[in-house]
């Protein structure tokens, strides 16, 4: 066990970057996320990369697309509501395809709300907080170990489909440590984005090569461009051609939308024989598993659907455990939003049952082994 | 197997460094797990302060308190807000000084802030104090790898300091261990 290491949420957040070879940190400090900007501020000048603290969120996320479009894996960190604030940025990164990650510690909100004490209050934030209609990727570890491993593939999605990753975390699972055993090196798999292949005199910028997303090259590798917050057609000038937009605005849905197959990340416990099943994700997760645990030492057909990964929504998963459940129980701690899209792919299969903490507390494997029972009778 | 401690006091008593440190040294026993859960207020000294470990010889599945196998209680409000989560049987160590009323039947009443400031000279080092006893009371600690820990925190008159004050602890935790926890037990049984 030589590569057992003792790690706080953020910290393997920030070993996970490194590892995907982040070179770009750009932020503004702000709890329970600082201690990413404070590790970045350490450990990327003496790599050779960037950490630049900003003078606000929003021109955060704006050097951090910069450094991207420049040809650097880049990233940022921050919580609610400096997470507000990049929702600008975020519509204008998904527009212009550029891949970069954006780390979001939950704590209670709104606005300034409780900032050292955990929530999932901006899952629908993460959503559909940018204007426009954009397809959105959300990632949600639940331990420190998760942490470092999701980074590392929001790092690899954002690569592969030319789009911001959110790494939505809370405070429990940030400010946690835990003993865990990182991968080395070789065993990581990384992405990297595609380059164009043919000379910049005939490189087009937006073209769509059949997969969906554009070669890309580096600002300062001889390929010139233009980069618009605007629709633009396939040269990156701004269009409001209805045979262009149409297009344009699919084409960054199908990109992600045609490997939904790919990306159903989530896990399962104990679900093949339960009838009542727990979908959760993030801190309220591991009290979840230790609930079910304990109700199924009470004889309960009880079981877990882990989600790792929050959008696009893993439905395929979703509907095959209601193929199987006569009730699912979603406990999270905000009012209900994933519960929301538990329910948008139920079309009557199942009962669905909430359960909801907004004390800005850790949920507890007491309170959903409560309701556990209520449930089961 | 699954073993809890909960330290419980206020922001500047140094509960989250205590913490870190007892969680490192578990972290270096190779067949045991950990998990470190931090609360506290905003404000940095007089807010709410608790530190959570988890210690288990398996994957930890819910790193919060279910119930402790031990108790530190370093101030009343921490020790009034966490004394419901110690199981029964379990011992609470409390600062004899700071927590005045309890009501519990396995105590131990330790001077930790008394015994920094008289004997070491710096009140600021009564949570090094603590971790000295905890070290010996716990079986799942051990005084080396703790030390090892604080060691790797601090330098010079510093680490001196720390450690000076950490050997005080371990060496009431023997003396206590020497005389029987029992009959400490029984003497302080009080409503």
């Amino acid at each position: 066990m030589t590569n057992a290491e003792l790690l706080s949420g953020n910290e393997a957040c920030v070993k996970g970057a490194l590892a995907a070879g982040c070179t770009f940190f750009a932020g503004y400090p702000i709890t329970p996320s600082s201690e990413i900007a404070h590790m970045m501020a350490y450990e990327l000048p003496r790599r050779g990369g960037i950490f630049i603290q900003m003078e606000d969120e929003i021109a955060s996320l704006g050097a951090v697309i910069g450094a991207s479009l420049a040809g650097a894996k880049s990233v940022t960190a921050t919580s609610g509501p400096g997470f507000s604030l990049m929702q600008e940025h975020i519509g204008f990164a998904s527009i212009a395809e550029v891949p970069c990650v954006v780390i979001s510690v939950m704590r209670g909100g709104p606005s300034t709300g409780v900032p050292t004490h955990p929530s999932q209050g901006d899952v629908m934030q993460a959503r559909w907080g940018t204007h426009g209609d954009r397809p959105a990727v959300v990632l949600a570890p639940s331990s420190v170990a998760e942490c470092f491993g999701l980074t590392i593939e929001a790092f690899n999605l954002a690569e592969r489909y030319r789009t911001p990753v959110i790494v939505l975390t809370d405070e429990m699972i940030a400010h946690m440590r835990e003993k865990v055993f990182l991968p080395s090196s070789d065993e990581i798999k990384l992405v990297e984005r595609l380059k164009p292949a043919e000379p910049p005199e005939w490189f087009v910028p937006y073209r769509d090569p059949g997969t969906g997303v554009p070669p890309m090259p580096a600002f300062g590798e001889g390929y010139r461009y233009h980069v618009t917050g605007l629709c633009h057609d396939e040269r990156g000038y701004p269009t409001t051609r209805a045979d262009e937009v149409e297009p344009f605005v699919r084409r960054l849905f199908r990109k992600i939308s045609q490997d939904f197959d790919k990306l159903q990340w989530s896990e399962t416990y104990y679900t093949e024989d339960s009838t009542l099943n727990v979908v959760a994700f993030g801190s309220v997760a591991r009290a979840a598993l230790r609930a079910v645990r304990d109700a199924r030492s009470k004889g309960m057909k009880v079981g877990l659907l882990k989600l790792l990964i929050l959008f696009p929504f893993v439905r395929r998963k979703v509907t095959q455990l209601m193929e199987s459940s006569t009730t699912i129980l979603v406990p999270e701690i905000n009012m209900g939003q994933i519960s929301r899209e538990v329910k948008r792919v139920n079309q009557g299969k199942c009962r669905i049952e909430t359960l909801n903490k907004v004390a800005h507390e850790p949920m507890t494997p007491h309170e959903i082994l409560e309701k556990i029972e209520e449930i089961y009778g | 197997m699954r073993y809890e401690i909960g330290i419980a006091g206020s922001g500047g008593q140094g509960v989250i460094l205590m913490g870190v440190i007892l969680t490192e040294a578990v972290a270096s026993v190779d067949e045991l797990f950990v998990a470190l859960i931090q609360t506290f207020d905003p404000a940095v000294r007089g807010g709410r302060a608790a530190s959570t470990l988890v210690i288990s010889d398996e994957e930890i599945d819910y790193p919060g308190p279910l119930g402790f196998d031990l108790l530190l209680g370093l101030t009343q409000r921490g020790l009034d807000e966490n004394i419901a989560r110690l199981k029964r049987g379990s011992l609470a160590v409390i600062d004899a000084e700071l927590v005045n009323e309890i009501v519990w039947d396995k105590i131990l009443r330790i001077p930790f802030t008394r015994i920094a400031r008289d004997d070491i000279g710096d009140e600021r080092v009564a949570n090094m104090t603590a971790l000295g006893v905890l070290s010996e009371l716990c079986e799942y600690l051990s005084p080396p790898a703790v030390r090892a820990s604080i060691s790797s925190r601090f330098k010079g008159k510093a680490l001196d300091l720390n450690l000076s004050a950490f050997e005080e602890g371990l060496k009431y935790a023997t003396e206590f261990r020497g005389s029987g926890i029992e009959k400490v037990e029984k003497e302080d049984m009080e409503i």
